[in-house]
């Protein structure tokens, strides 16, 4: 995965523009990102790691784009 | 010998709530509603009304059972599955046998478990029937969470149901029990719990942690199930019938597509029901018995996961 398409695929989860998601949006910025909005966040991650970002429990905590992309990064999930 | 699931019997809150009724209080605009239950997937919610409880529920469901079926009740064993007892001490295992006029010989267990409950319960009455001189055993499971639940909580208050299951079990020569699973998750145990409430120093209200109980089930489950499967030579493709503890529309969603179920080999009931806690195995078997049939030698497949966190999975042939 591509942090560009990390970006997308939040902004999918969240159903917002894609221009209003990036590394600085953090969850108490936006409407959308309640815990509704991260669980979302969640199972598209899990669909789109084929299941692999369910055994990362940081993510459920991670409360912007940037930590998101931290743990992923940590993880190998994110190549770039 | 071991045992055989011989029926059935169910009792849910009789105060319904509709739950685009319920949401009203949230505010929520069409999107955020339609996405909630796209996730929650319930359209109504069973309440106990005043006079109910988790006892008066079991009463009703052991009745049932016992009108219904022949009752040997000088072999006769119950297990009770249920976190919401009327006192921390004692359980309501004896006072619900002695309302429902059984003897004070019956056998009497109460465990302290919720969502998975049914599971192990089964795994307790086969042991029982293996064991002892039982020789049917009515394994009870039910919650009747919805007292402890906050109401500005949407996530639980729009989600849980009260309801009790009763399953009579018998003794057989050829078991319909071909293998278990069980485990759990030590470190993320309490993501599910009952928490001190700050505004009221002394109530205790429902918690769970969605997201962390996501991926419990996510990463626990489908293992579990690929666990009992291997270990008695079956395919998922061999499968009649899988039924999941009905935790939420989108658990059971990814589950089915994580276990690459077909859509016939799945039920459900969260749409009629909601979540039914540790009692939801059984309804839904309940529900699917009442439209479809199982045939001699069907395989059945039923997983339970919940508080503690804590799973098992148990592999039928019918």
């Amino acid at each position: 995965m591509t942090t560009e398409e990390l970006l997308n695929l939040i902004a999918k989860a969240l159903k917002v523009d894609a221009k209003k998601i990036t590394l600085d949006t953090k969850s108490e910025s936006l409407d959308e990102w309640d815990s509704l909005g991260h669980l979302n966040i969640l199972v598209q991650l899990d669909k789109a790691t084929g299941g692999k970002a369910s055994e990362f429990s940081e993510l459920v905590e991670a409360n912007s784009v940037s930590d998101f992309k931290s743990i992923l990064k940590l993880k190998n999930v994110i190549s770039d | 010998m071991g045992l055989c699931i011989l029926d059935v019997a169910y009792e849910l809150g009789s105060k319904v709530h509709s739950v685009s009724e319920l949401s009203k209080k949230f505010n929520l605009t069409s999107d955020k509603y339609d996405d909630l239950m796209n996730k929650i997937g319930t359209s109504y919610i069973y309440e106990n009304s005043e006079s109910e409880n988790f006892a008066s529920l079991a009463v009703k469901s052991i009745g049932v059972l016992l009108a219904k079926n022949v009752i040997h009740k000088e072999n006769l064993g119950l297990i009770f599955i249920t976190q919401s007892n009327s006192k921390i001490l004692p359980a309501d295992g004896q006072r619900i046998r002695s309302i429902c006029g059984l003897p004070d010989s019956v056998f009497v267990l109460d465990i302290n478990m919720g969502c998975s409950g049914f599971i192990y319960g089964l795994a307790v009455a086969n042991s029982f029937i293996q064991s002892s001189s039982l020789k049917q055993i009515i394994v009870v499971a039910g919650d009747t969470y919805r007292n402890n639940i906050n109401p500005i909580d949407r996530s639980t208050f729009l989600l849980f149901s009260d309801a009790v299951s009763a399953t009579l079990v018998e003794s057989k020569e050829n078991s319909q029990i071909l293998g278990f699973d069980f485990g759990g998750d030590g470190i993320n145990f309490e993501d599910i719990s009952l928490a001190k409430n700050s505004s009221k120093a002394s109530s205790l209200d429902f918690y769970m942690n969605g997201g962390k109980v996501f991926q419990f089930t996510q990463k626990s489950i489908p293992n579990s199930v690929n666990r009992v499967l291997t270990r008695n030579s079956t395919k998922i493709e061999e499968l009649k019938l899988v039924i999941f503890h009905q935790a939420s529309r989108i658990v059971l969603d990814t589950l089915n597509e994580k276990v690459a179920l077909n859509y016939s080999q799945t039920t459900e009931t969260i749409s009629k029901f909601g979540n039914t806690g540790s009692a939801s195995i059984p309804i839904t078997l309940s529900e699917y018995l009442k439209f479809s049939s199982l045939e001699q030698g069907d395989l059945v497949l039923l997983s339970g996961f919940g508080i503690g966190l804590s799973f098992g999975s148990v592999l039928l042939k019918w």
